[in-house]
């Protein structure tokens, strides 16, 4: 089965998940909402968004009331919840990917299912990331490499190589298989060409989905745009992001099958 | 005043066409010339230690009679941890620069190995030092008129740099504050105070002939016009002269790549470190002919004849972004960006100086707003008008203008010292920063969007023309003020002399249909037996609304703006006549269509205000613009989430 046709198969996950996801995220939401219709008022004719006045006007806000620092404190506290909830759909996701089949109950039941394993699995993991990009700051010692731009990309490398692996590995976790991660190994290190492939692919569809987030952003600073297309336009490039997501664990069901000749 | 402006330059150049060779561009004497200083100077570059003989004439130009004369002995604010400057600065910083240990090459120091009259008379007996101060007493009262001539030898040990002067371990060196330097005697009394932490120079103009001797390998960069290079084997003399100026540095650095651009008679020199692109050296010698541009239009004439930029190492960045005549530091990053101009900023910053440090020489250890803050204050003009950079800093779809930046500094510092402080008596350091940087520049930003661009530039030359090379202090800035706009110059005055602050805010707004009167009619004549007659109360089309406006503090303008603005999107303008002795206003009209927002200070023309973010107030149901940024930055930490751990 092709990447496109399981992604659009569990589409009604990345519908689901964005909701789960903004209930998570709604504290933040509402707390940064109440701080910037309290404190930055804002007149999109005099003070457009993103104007040396708005600037003003928010740096202001901010040194005067505490409601950002909230908003700030309860999405740190909000991310790692809202991570390992993601982490277990993510699974789930996958082990029902695996069975060929979705329904809604069936998804979450195997999420729960698979989340203590996932999470042994992540944990064991966590050794990957460090040894590869440790390896990429020994090489930039050792050839002395300067060049912030080369830095970056090979670190970028080893950390999509090492979440590449991640995933890779959460098959054998949702089809109750022993040796996931050495398994996930095997699958990524012989299957590279498509590593390569799902990161160019993701990557580009990230960058879309960033310069349309851009556009509304834009857009929303415009005195003329209703705030209905704001937040329409919010809810359709969050949707499109999920679907992104979406592809790159559909991608690794799909080349871990493959390499490993399930029907 | 102009073209009396433009009259005084032609004449200067055509004065100085026979000085395309000289230190000045137009002709001087400028300033009074209090001192003759010759020095002849060596540089050991693996020391980094300068020994050097100097002589002094220096002349009475005081209308009183003095039996001593105090030195500035700046470098020995280096020599131990117990000096003032090392205390005050929790052990040796600035901005940011540390000194980086215990070791001896992180000191330095300036001793007088030996000191005699003209006629040769040992004076050292006479010499008292205490640390970076040190007083001559005169053996003979010096009248007023006379002039002293005296002999020194002295050793200048550098600091390994991390406040303006000294070394970097390796080729670099930056030679500055090095020699015993005379103290101004002003307003009857000498001005000696110590090398503090939060403090720069102040000194007497005087002329300045200068023989340096370095390394051939190594390139010389100083104060005034090289006169004359000459080689004697391994070696280079450079022979500098300067007239006019109060301060004499060099650097001498074998790494140093040079580039030179000329501009209207002045030679702008660029000292930088390889490898550097075209475009970024292009943009120094655009942001130097940028500021001289500027200054010669708004403020006055360039009289020197060169500019120096110099651009220190990585490793010795403490000597970056610092002014002195004629030459200047830049910063180690000169590297040209398009969407933040830090690198131009400093050269416009420092160069700048060259006015009203140098130029002016107000007295920077009691009133540094008058150089850093109305430096603070033309670079933002420059950058956007000169240069055409209206942004300090553009990323995409935000923008950053400088006088929103010195706003911000102004309103986040407590309001504890006046501007006008001595630079070491601030409760701390963010005091002297903000009251010395961005607290004036928003003071003056104020003032332009207030009283006009124009009476800003009147003050600035007409403080130029009666000020430049005369020391001024806040007063005789003040009163040149007086003569343009006495309103404005009262502003500038509480402004710059009292803690007064101000805030303004709209506190309630409120817009709702008008009330129709109703319920039962009693008349005067009414009989007790009839039932009074009764009309049902209702709402007509017309809206009443009701906005109070009000102000804390004290730092007012004669009137401010209140914007009103309605549903349909027609606006109105108010003009708040402010009263000192009511600080609150309540607007009560009617109208055909409904009010949702006021907003006072509308164009934000006061940059003083404590908080802008209270300006505004919209009626209840329209307060949801945060929509319109919320979202976007919600979903941008989002999507960074799902792109670095796609769960």
């Amino acid at each position: 089965m092709s990447t496109v046709k399981l992604l659009w198969q569990y589409k009604w996950v990345a519908l689901i998940t964005l909701v789960f996801e903004w209930l998570i995220l709604a504290p933040v939401l509402l707390m940064m909402l109440r701080f910037g219709n309290k404190e930055v008022v804002v007149n999109l004719a005099q003070t457009p968004i993103g104007s040396s006045n708005f600037f003003g006007i928010f740096i202001d806000a901010f040194s005067t009331s505490p409601g950002l620092v909230y908003a700030v404190i309860a999405f740190a506290i909000t991310v790692p919840t809202l991570i390992l909830f993601k982490f277990a759909l993510a699974v789930g996701t996958m082990a029902s990917m695996h069975e060929g089949k979705w329904s809604f109950s069936q998804w979450l039941s195997l999420s729960g299912k698979h989340f203590l394993r996932a999470i042994g699995l992540l944990l064991r993991w966590l050794i990957v990331p460090a040894i590869l990009c440790g390896l990429a700051v020994l090489v930039f010692k050792l050839f002395d490499i300067e060049s912030a731009v080369s830095k970056i990309i090979t670190l970028a490398v080893c950390w999509f190589l090492s979440i590449s692996w991640l995933f890779m590995s959460l098959n054998g976790v949702a089809r109750n298989e022993s040796w996931s991660l050495k398994n996930g190994a095997i699958t990524l290190f012989k299957n590279l060409h498509q590593f390569l492939l799902i990161v160019l692919v993701f990557l580009a569809l990230f960058v879309l989905a960033k310069l349309m987030n851009w556009q509304l952003f834009v857009n929303n600073s415009d005195i003329n745009t209703t705030l209905l297309c704001g937040v329409f336009g919010a809810f359709a490039i969050a949707l499109f992001m999920r679907i992104v997501v979406l592809y790159w664990q559909a991608a690794h069901v799909v080349v871990w099958r493959k390499h490993w000749k399930i029907n | 005043m102009k073209n009396l402006q433009c009259i005084v330059l032609v004449f200067g150049f055509i004065l100085s066409v026979s000085t395309m060779a000289s230190a000045l561009r137009i002709a001087g004497p400028h300033s009074e010339r209090v001192h003759q200083t010759t020095i002849k100077a060596s540089l050991d570059v693996e020391s980094h230690r300068v020994t050097a003989e100097m002589n002094l004439k220096w002349k009475n130009t005081t209308n009183d009679t003095l039996h001593e004369i105090p030195f500035h002995l700046y470098l020995n604010a280096f020599s131990s941890t117990d000096t003032v400057f090392m205390r005050e600065s929790g052990g040796g910083q600035l901005r940011g620069d540390k000194r980086e240990g215990d070791d001896k090459e992180n000191f330095g120091y300036v001793i007088v190995t030996k000191l005699s009259n003209a006629q040769g008379k040992d004076l050292l007996a006479n010499w008292q030092m205490d640390n970076s101060v040190a007083t001559l007493s005169l053996s003979e009262p010096l009248e007023s008129g006379q002039t002293i001539e005296f002999n020194m030898s002295f050793t200048s040990q550098l600091p390994k740099v991390f406040a303006r002067s000294g070394h970097n371990g390796d080729t670099f060196n930056f030679v500055a504050q090095w020699f015993p330097k005379p103290s101004v005697y002003i307003n009857g009394k000498w001005v000696n105070h110590r090398y503090h932490a939060h403090s720069e120079f102040f000194a007497d103009f005087g002329s300045y002939d200068v023989t340096l001797t370095v390394p051939t390998d190594y390139v010389v960069g100083a104060t005034g016009f090289l006169a004359d290079k000459q080689q004697e084997g391994d070696l280079t003399r450079h022979h500098y002269v300067a007239e006019d100026v109060h301060d004499f540095v060099w650097t001498a650095d074998k790494n140093f790549a040079e580039a030179n651009q000329q501009w209207q008679g002045i030679n702008i020199r660029l000292l930088y470190q390889e490898p550097l692109d075209e475009k970024s050296i292009q943009n120094q010698f655009d942001a130097a002919i940028a500021s001289f541009e500027w200054f010669e239009k708004y403020v006055g004439a360039y009289p020197y004849s060169t500019m120096t930029l110099v651009q220190p190492p990585e490793d010795a960045s403490g000597a970056g972004g610092m002014e002195y005549p004629t030459l200047v530091t830049t910063i180690t990053d000169l590297d040209y960006s398009s969407f933040q101009h830090s690198a131009a900023l400093v050269t416009i910053h420092e160069i700048g100086h060259n006015y009203w440090q140098g130029i002016l020489a107000s007295n920077e250890f009691e009133e540094s707003w008058m150089d850093e803050g109305i430096n603070s204050y033309t670079e933002g003009r420059i950058l956007a008008e000169a240069m055409k950079r209206k942004n300090v800093a553009q990323f995409a779809h935000l923008s950053i203008e400088l006088p929103m930046v010195h706003h911000a500094s102004t309103a986040r510092t407590p309001t504890f010292d006046p501007v006008n402080t001595n630079s070491w008596s601030f409760i701390n350091s963010r005091a002297y920063g903000t009251n010395s940087y961005s607290k004036p520049a928003t003071i003056l930003n104020t003032v332009e969007r207030v009283w006009g661009v124009e009476k800003v530039d009147l003050l600035l030359t007409a403080y130029y023309q009666q000020w430049a090379f005369k020391h001024p202090n806040t007063k005789n800035f003040l009163d040149v003020a007086k003569t343009i706009d006495v309103e404005m110059a009262q502003f500038l005055d509480d402004a710059i002399n009292t803690t007064k602050t101000i805030d303004f805010t709209v506190v309630s707004l409120q817009s709702e249909k008008k009330h129709q009167g109703g319920g039962y009619r009693l008349l005067l004549e009414q009989q007790s037996e009839v039932t009074p007659e009764y009309t049902k109360p209702s709402k007509s089309d017309l809206y009443s609304n009701t906005v109070t406006l009000a102000y804390q503090g004290e730092l007012t303008p004669p009137s401010i703006e209140v914007l009103l603005t309605f549903e349909d999107g027609s606006e109105e303008t108010h003009i708040w006549q402010l009263d000192a002795n009511k600080q609150w206003k309540t607007l009560r009209f009617e109208s055909e269509v409904k009010l949702v927002e006021a907003i006072v200070d509308p164009r934000f023309t006061l940059l003083l205000d404590k908080d802008l973010s209270n300006n505004i107030k919209k009626e209840r149901s329209e307060s949801n613009q945060a929509w319109r940024w919320v979202v976007s930055l919600l979903q941008s930490m989002h999507h960074l989430i799902n792109a670095f751990l796609p769960l």
